[in-house]
């Protein structure tokens, strides 16, 4: 889980391993136990708070793209705003979780301080809100965005994926 | 035999529905993908809420919240409401029933503005 620079292809998700990186789970979504009941939270709303927290970040134009359809393993699905989970992918555990994002950052934003300002975000988003421990938070900066090129532009991606970052 | 509650689950869903809608960051009830989540009745049924009358006796809320405060602590504000409005039931059983929360979905407050 220390792979460093990006020897896969662009545009490709970060995700490498198959086996789980948050340790086990039993059911779908977080369950905590209280004395009155359980209370669980599902994994789509994880993926929402992630899609929210990234796009929060200034210099993020979009999240999804190229590496969209790959990465989506949760779509939103109701109430008129079903792409808000576009581009992010989330495994939940019982206490952890790993996601991964997608993401097109506005040219010319410092590419790698906008993926730190939204690893970071998120971790703290997810955090206070799920409770869950992120333990990684891998990024894909598919495109950039140039202002009023309405995402015409084919420009280079840039290879930010396969920078994981632990947090204990 | 627990046949003795004398209020039909959609009647105590009702309220259950009404209790956890009070709380301020339930935008609202869940109901499934295709309307699978909710509790059926004489003539009506409540989105959102499942029943399970017997042994355990229980309840199971799904709602959509708003983005912002934890959702542990809007799960335990759901839950306490629920739980105190099934202790004026008029049937006991239901002041110990437990509570289940689900949390089916999260939207932002631009989202919800414009639902509203």
């Amino acid at each position: 889980m220390t792979e460093v620079g990006s020897a896969q292809p662009v545009g490709q998700t970060p995700r490498s391993e198959t086996r789980s990186r948050v340790g086990s789970r039993t059911g779908s979504g977080v369950a905590l136990q209280s004395e009155l009941g359980t209370t669980t939270i599902e994994d789509s709303v994880v993926a929402k708070i992630t899609g929210l927290a990234a796009r929060e970040v200034a210099g993020v134009a979009d999240l999804g793209g190229t590496a969209a359809a790959a990465l989506g393993g949760v779509m939103g699905r109701l109430r008129g705003d079903e792409h808000s989970t576009a581009g992010v992918g989330v495994e939940v555990g019982e206490r952890q979780a790993a996601v991964d994002i997608s993401m097109k950052v506005e040219y010319p934003a410092r590419i790698h301080e906008v993926a730190d300002s939204v690893r970071g975000n998120v971790i703290d988003r997810l955090q206070t809100l799920t409770g869950l421990e992120v333990v990684e938070v891998n990024i894909a900066v598919v495109d950039l965005v140039f202002p009023g090129a309405e995402g015409a532009e084919e420009a280079r991606p840039e290879p930010a994926a396969g920078r994981e970052q632990r947090v204990e | 035999m627990e046949t003795a509650y004398q209020r039909s689950p959609v009647a105590v869903a009702v309220g259950v529905a009404s209790a956890a809608l009070g709380s301020p960051d339930v935008v609202g009830l869940y109901d499934g993908a295709v309307g699978e989540i909710a509790t059926y009745g004489n003539g009506q049924s409540v989105g959102g809420v499942r029943v399970q009358t017997g042994v355990p006796w229980r309840v199971a809320v799904s709602v959509v919240v708003r983005y912002g405060r934890p959702l542990l602590e809007i799960a335990d504000d759901v839950q306490r409401r629920v739980a105190l409005r099934l202790r004026d039931e008029p049937h006991a059983v239901w002041a110990d029933a437990r509570v289940d929360i689900r949390i089916a979905d999260i939207v932002a407050d631009a989202v919800v503005e414009e639902l509203a």
